[in-house]
């Protein structure tokens, strides 16, 4: 039986170590091996000396499309790429070229490790946010399984903004713990999961809860879709997060064919 | 029409199209229908009778002719617990036949002047007939009505029915002869005749041979049978009425087509005749004659011999159907389909095991203790069965409100599965459950389940019976026996669980009460605990039933609310009822002022012994209520804010919340609960009537709650009482000073007080009362007729919620905890909920102003607040938005608007819903000294609305639109309308709105 794969596409910049210390910190979790990958655009030397320090095969490939990467990870093997954000902590951008491209046009899960990223290992805390949706949920729920089973704490997150503010509230205590617990068993997998809700911005919340919870990866689901206007909270969370981003996608035709819940504004009619 | 066929050969009977369904009673024509003529042998389908009757069959037997014919013909002598009855005389008498002769139970009798205008009618109809060349004779002179013979020849002077088509050839050129096109023309001739002759409302029919002239026919004798059954809850979709004549014959309406009133109109119908021209709509044409008939009735008894699951009368106006919802609504119809019995709540979950499924038994007022706080306790599951079907085949579950009973449909064909259960109203305690599905797909599976969430169960059986029980750290318990019963065929399973159960919050009860229980239901039988039950609804309905021509939604979410109200409340011993009843674990189970305030008026209303029961529960935790007053050097009696089960606060001192961990205040400043108990003392007494309940045992309710304020209140310089560091109704502003809510309340509290305590004496206490009373602030405007709700409340930043979200809103989570708090932004009626509560405690006139100011500034964040808002709109005339808070409310569970319904309904808005309608669209009050006034605002949607109630110690009913109003009372009550003087109101009495206002038209 073939392994499963994690691909780790670094550069030469710094971010490359950051970027294989995840891979390997994710490596277990999944029962995967990492290969990093690297493509030859302004020499090899950085990609090589890390790859070798930290013992990853790499593969270095010739200015390849980076469709070709992307295809690579339609491989049922590959179930997972990690790419770093940006090349400098500096960089205005929420992530580089080939990190967006990666993200954006995979089947699979991509990991974007910022350029100060923390990275921790082995993995113990992670926050996935849920915004109420069963499209995000269902996206977000084989992962979180998945971390779950290997004994990773998964912490839940949801923010009330203005579009999703109750209806009502009567008690905070009880009907919060009411809440919580009807929102837990529709869209989180595991039970006994935790649910921290705040109420604000939600890619503000997303990256100070990441923060006040201490954890170590934050798994987002998203539309892969990072033109003008869409995506803020991935955006913000990129752009902020100390932690890696674990972005998954969701599958539009399960986004399609699954209405909003019933418990927040959408109630509406 | 359904085109006429050739009648069913008997011998493919067994492929015939018999309704597969289970009746509770069986209409039916005799003569053609039952047997094949007068004379026949009917001894085969007396024994199916008297079987069914055994069975618990209601049958009523429809004839024209009198009671020697057809009970000497039949002699059926049937032992019950079905109910025989013969109606005949062509719908003027009803007897009742039981081991003896049969007894007249109802007879319509024609007065001397009815019977002179029958004469003349029927001597005038043969003059006329003559006139057209048709010989007719007058061959009798019945009860009610005359009989014509149109065809006096020796040779056609007892026709059998057999030879129908022989007489109708034979009349038919009679007619013809005459000039007429056939028997209708002749009929209609004669209803001529007899308008001529001024009989009243004449019925004429013709059973080919003759026209009969009547006071009454068939239809009155459907009438009474289906107004009957109604009566014991067996509306028509339960009723098989059968015949041999609906299609018409001779041009002439079939017979039996009169059996088809409006109260018939869910009943299946079906003909067994020849019906040669065919059959009406809805009826079901098996042909066959008797000797189909009676395979009918076989298969009535097989059903029941089986033990087969009852049906339900698909009524869409009674019934909440809940189906191919998305997987997560699931635990929420699973709070909108608990049944209860008063004590036990029994959440709707399916049978099995399964994902996304909360099953829980529940027992109102047994607690247990958890870590931080009380709970209600968990009991011991009882309907548990082993279902293996595909999990994605579609469930419907449908709760039917008519008679508290739920049906589940899954699958069909032979993979069919249905189960129906209910919670007894008549016999505390008992649950039953039957479940019917192919053997490979369902079964039994062990009896009693432990809770999902309670470790340790005891549990063992004594001999089929099992028990089972879970044990309170409190010291209290709840035990459960159960007796399921199998029966096995080819292609189906059969199962039958009665169950019953018993709890106490202070010692766990023994196994053999809940034994005790399963024998006396197991005596009493599944069918006849379910004929039982649904006649006691039908009784409850009769005091409660609310309809609304013209808006079919509100009037089911109105009847759904009235539902859940009336089976969570037990009518005897005290009454528990916690914010969330027991239809889930939410709040625990403490009681809230929404007990008092929000549930109590509605069960006053319709069940005023619930209502006793309730304010029992209060009486009996005044002890700790008077302790609590002591503990904060203060006299009389503090209710808290939250009680469970010893009276003492058992309100949380923290939550956690999206803005971290903050305290709950309510605990220690929401005092208002002291004065909403003696509000609920004193209205149960106005409402009800029940004045002892004041001068004994409610008495402490309300002087020790008004002894409370009177040390509770503070004197300024100026000699102008206060009550400081409080919360009203509107919690997102904690501890306010003079809140207008609690300050008014406790006014009205002290007046309330002075008022008893002059009745009985002690006249000191009275003015003393009366003056710290005048003292206390409201915080009243007079020059903008405005109540400020609590000291400073203008200064705050006025913010205008309206204006800045859609409502409802938590704005609380919208803005922040301390920017509501800063400003105008309310979370509920305050400062109204006085006009709501107290009208005449508040400033003449100042409602509307109010209303204007407060409502835009309220969020409707609270689940209390759209239904007293809707009541107090339509109050001031703006009836479509208080329509659109109604909808809203009855929606809040029914479509889960808070994202919370799986752990339990919200009692206190399905409360408001009932007093939107009743204090708001209807506009009632009681008068003081009795009586009530009413005042009704209806929405343009509304055609009418109809409100059942009880109303000091009176059965009431009240049927308003736009211009009219009609109140039907069964003893003489004073009614005074939209402000005008009393009226003394007997019997039935209609106002009709004039342009100088309304005016009595009739008596």
């Amino acid at each position: 039986m073939k392994k499963k794969m994690i691909f780790a596409g670094i550069d030469n910049s710094g971010s490359a170590r950051a970027v294989l210390q995840t891979a390997l910190a994710l490596a277990p979790l999944l029962d995967a091996t990492v290969e990093a990958i690297h493509v030859r655009e302004d020499g090899t030397s950085t990609a090589e000396e890390i790859a070798k320090e930290m013992n990853i095969p790499l593969r270095i490939v010739e200015t390849k499309p980076l469709q070709d990467l992307v295809n690579e990870l339609d491989d049922p093997d590959a179930i997972l790429a990690v790419v770093g954000a940006r090349d400098k902590p500096n960089d205005p951008r929420i992530a580089g070229h080939v990190a967006v491209t990666i993200a954006e046009r995979s089947s699979k899960p991509v990991v974007v490790v910022p350029p100060t990223s923390t990275v921790r290992a082995p993995i113990r805390k992670v926050l996935i946010p849920l915004d109420g949706s069963q499209s995000t949920a269902a996206a977000a729920k084989r992962v979180s399984r998945t971390f779950a089973s290997s004994g990773v704490e998964v912490v839940a997150l949801h923010v009330f903004d203005a579009a999703s503010t109750p209806l009502f509230l009567d008690r905070p205590d009880y009907d919060l713990d009411a809440w919580t617990r009807e929102f837990l068993a529709r869209y989180s997998a595991e039970p006994g999961s935790r649910l921290e809700l705040r109420s604000g911005r939600p890619g503000n919340n997303v990256v100070t809860t990441a923060e006040e919870e201490g954890v170590d990866m934050i798994a987002l689901a998203w539309r892969q879709d990072l033109s003008p206007g869409r995506a803020s909270v991935v955006r913000e969370v990129l752009a902020r997060a100390i932690v890696p981003v674990l972005l998954i996608p969701v599958k539009e035709g399960l986004l399609r064919s699954l209405i909003r819940p019933g418990i927040i504004r959408a109630h509406r009619h | 029409m359904h085109g006429s066929t050739e009648p069913t050969p008997l011998g493919a009977r067994a492929r015939l199209p018999l309704p597969d369904r289970r009746f509770e009673a069986l209409v039916f024509d005799w003569d053609g229908t039952a047997v094949p003529d007068r004379q026949a042998d009917a001894s085969e389908v007396r024994e199916r009778i008297e079987a069914l009757c055994r069975a618990g069959v209601d049958v009523f037997i429809v004839s024209g002719t009198h009671v020697g014919n057809v009970d000497g013909q039949l002699r059926a002598r049937p032992t019950g617990p079905g109910r025989l009855f013969l109606c005949l005389n062509r719908g003027s008498e009803v007897f009742r036949v039981e081991d003896g002769d049969p007894v007249l139970v109802w007879r319509h009798t024609a007065t001397p002047d009815e019977n002179a205008a029958l004469d003349r009618a029927a001597a005038r109809a043969v003059e006329e007939l003559a006139r057209h060349g048709l010989e007719a004779r007058i061959v009798s002179e019945r009860l009610n009505r005359r009989k014509i013979d149109i065809i006096p020849l020796p040779e056609w002077d007892d026709p059998p029915k057999a030879r129908i088509d022989e007489l109708l050839d034979a009349v038919m050129k009679r007619v013809h002869r005459s000039g007429f096109t056939g028997i209708a023309d002749v009929v209609s001739l004669v209803m001529e005749t007899a308008r001529a002759a001024e009989v009243s409302d004449p019925r004429v029919t013709s059973d080919v041979k003759h026209v009969e002239i009547g006071l009454t026919d068939k239809s009155d004798s459907a009438k009474w049978a289906l107004d009957e059954l109604a009566s014991r809850g067996v509306s028509s979709g339960l009723v098989l009425i059968a015949g041999d004549e609906f299609g018409p014959i001779g041009g002439a309406t079939g017979s039996d087509s009169l059996m088809l009133v409006p109260e018939a109109a869910r009943a299946t119908v079906c003909s067994v005749g020849v019906e040669p021209n065919g059959v009406p709509e809805g009826v079901q044409h098996l042909g066959g004659g008797p000797a189909l008939f009676n395979a009918l009735l076989d298969d009535q008894l097989a059903r029941r011999r089986d033990g087969r699951a009852p049906d339900i009368d698909p009524d869409p106006a009674w019934t909440l159907t809940l189906g191919k919802k998305e997987p997560w609504f699931r635990r929420v119809n699973e709070s909108l389909l608990t049944i209860s019995d008063g004590r036990f709540g029994t959440r709707g979950a399916r049978e099995e095991d399964g994902d996304g499924t909360d099953p829980l038994l529940l027992a109102s007022g047994v607690f247990e203790r958890t870590d931080d706080t009380w709970v209600l306790l968990a009991g011991p599951l009882w309907s548990n069965l082993l279902v293996h079907q595909e999990p994605q085949t579609p469930d419907v579950f449908t709760l039917d409100m008519a008679t508290g009973l739920v049906l589940r449909e899954r699958g069909d064909g032979e993979h069919r599965l249905r189960t129906a259960r209910f919670a007894s109203a008549t016999c505390a305690g008992v649950m039953a459950l039957r479940a019917e599905g192919h053997p490979d797909e369902v079964a039994t599976g062990p009896t009693l389940e432990p809770p999902i969430a309670h470790d340790g169960l005891e549990q063992g059986k004594d001999g089929r019976i099992a028990w089972a029980r879970t044990i309170s750290n409190l010291g209290g318990g709840i035990t459960v026996a159960a007796v399921t019963a199998e029966k096995l065929t080819d292609d189906r399973r059969v199962i039958e669980r009665l169950c019953g159960a018993t709890a106490n919050p202070h010692h766990v009860p023994e196994p053999s009460a809940a034994i005790e229980i399963v024998e006396r239901a197991r005596a009493v039988g599944f069918d006849r605990l379910l004929a039982d039950h649904r006649a006691e609804w039908a009784t409850r309905w009769r005091n409660a039933a609310i309809s609304i021509d013209g808006d079919p939604d509100t009037e089911k979410a109105v009847r759904f609310a009235l539902f859940h109200l009336i089976q969570a409340t037990p009518s005897e011993d005290e009454a528990s009822i916690g914010a969330r009843g027991v239809s889930g674990p939410a709040y625990g189970g403490h009681v809230f002022w929404d007990t008092d305030v929000f549930v109590l008026p509605v069960l006053a209303a319709t069940r005023p012994e619930a209502a006793r029961a309730m304010l029992e529960y209060r009486i009996r935790r005044l002890p700790a209520a008077r302790e609590a007053a002591k503990r904060r050097r203060l006299q009389g009696a503090r209710f808290p804010w939250e009680s469970a089960d010893d009276g003492h606060d058992v309100t949380p001192r923290f939550a956690r919340t999206p803005e971290g961990i903050v305290p709950i205040r309510t605990g220690t400043s929401e005092e208002h609960i002291v004065a909403d108990v003696a509000w609920a003392a004193v209205h149960y007494a106005r409402w009800t009537g029940d004045d002892e309940f004041l001068r004994g045992p409610g008495r402490a309710l309300v002087i020790d709650t008004a002894r409370y304020w009177a040390s509770k209140m503070r004197f300024d310089n100026r000699g102008r009482a206060h009550i400081y560091g409080v919360i009203g109704p509107d919690e997102y502003h904690e501890i306010v000073d003079d809140n207008a809510f609690t300050n008014v309340m406790a006014r009205w509290n002290l007046r309330q007080a002075a008022q008893l305590t002059e009745h009985d004496g002690s006249p000191a206490d009275a003015e003393y009362w009366r003056g710290i009373a005048h003292a206390l602030v409201d915080g009243y405007d007079e020059r903008s007729k405005i109540y400020e709700q609590f000291s400073g409340f203008r200064k705050l930043e006025p913010l205008i919620i309206a204006e800045m979200a859609d409502r409802p809103v938590a704005a609380d989570v919208l803005l922040g905890r301390r920017r509501v708090a800063d400003s105008q932004v309310i979370k509920q009626a305050d400062v109204l909920m006085l006009h709501h509560l107290v009208p005449e405690e508040v400033a003449p006139d100042s409602l509307a102003a109010n209303v204007d100011f407060y409502e835009p500034r309220t969020a409707h964040g609270s689940s209390l607040s759209p239904a007293i808002h809707a009541a107090l709109l339509a109050r001031t005339g703006e009836t479509e938005r208080a329509l659109e808070l109604l909808r809203l409310a009855c929606r809040l569970d029914l479509a889960d608007l808070t994202g919370t319904t799986a752990s339990g309904l919200h009692m206190a808005t399905l409360g408001g819903i009932w007093q939107a309608i009743v204090f708001g669209f209807l506009g009632m009050r009681t008068l003081e000294g009795g009586g009530f006034s009413i005042d009704a605002h209806l929405p343009a949607a509304w055609k009418a609305l109809e409100v059942n109630m009880r109303i000091q110690g009176r059965h009431v009913r009240v049927r308003a639109q736009d211009d009219a109003i009609e109140i039907v009372t069964d003893q003489p009550i004073d009614v005074s309308v939209a402000g005008g003087p009393n009226e003394h109101v007997v019997g039935s009495v209609s106002f009709d709105r004039r342009a100088n206002g309304w005016k009595r038209v009739s008596t």
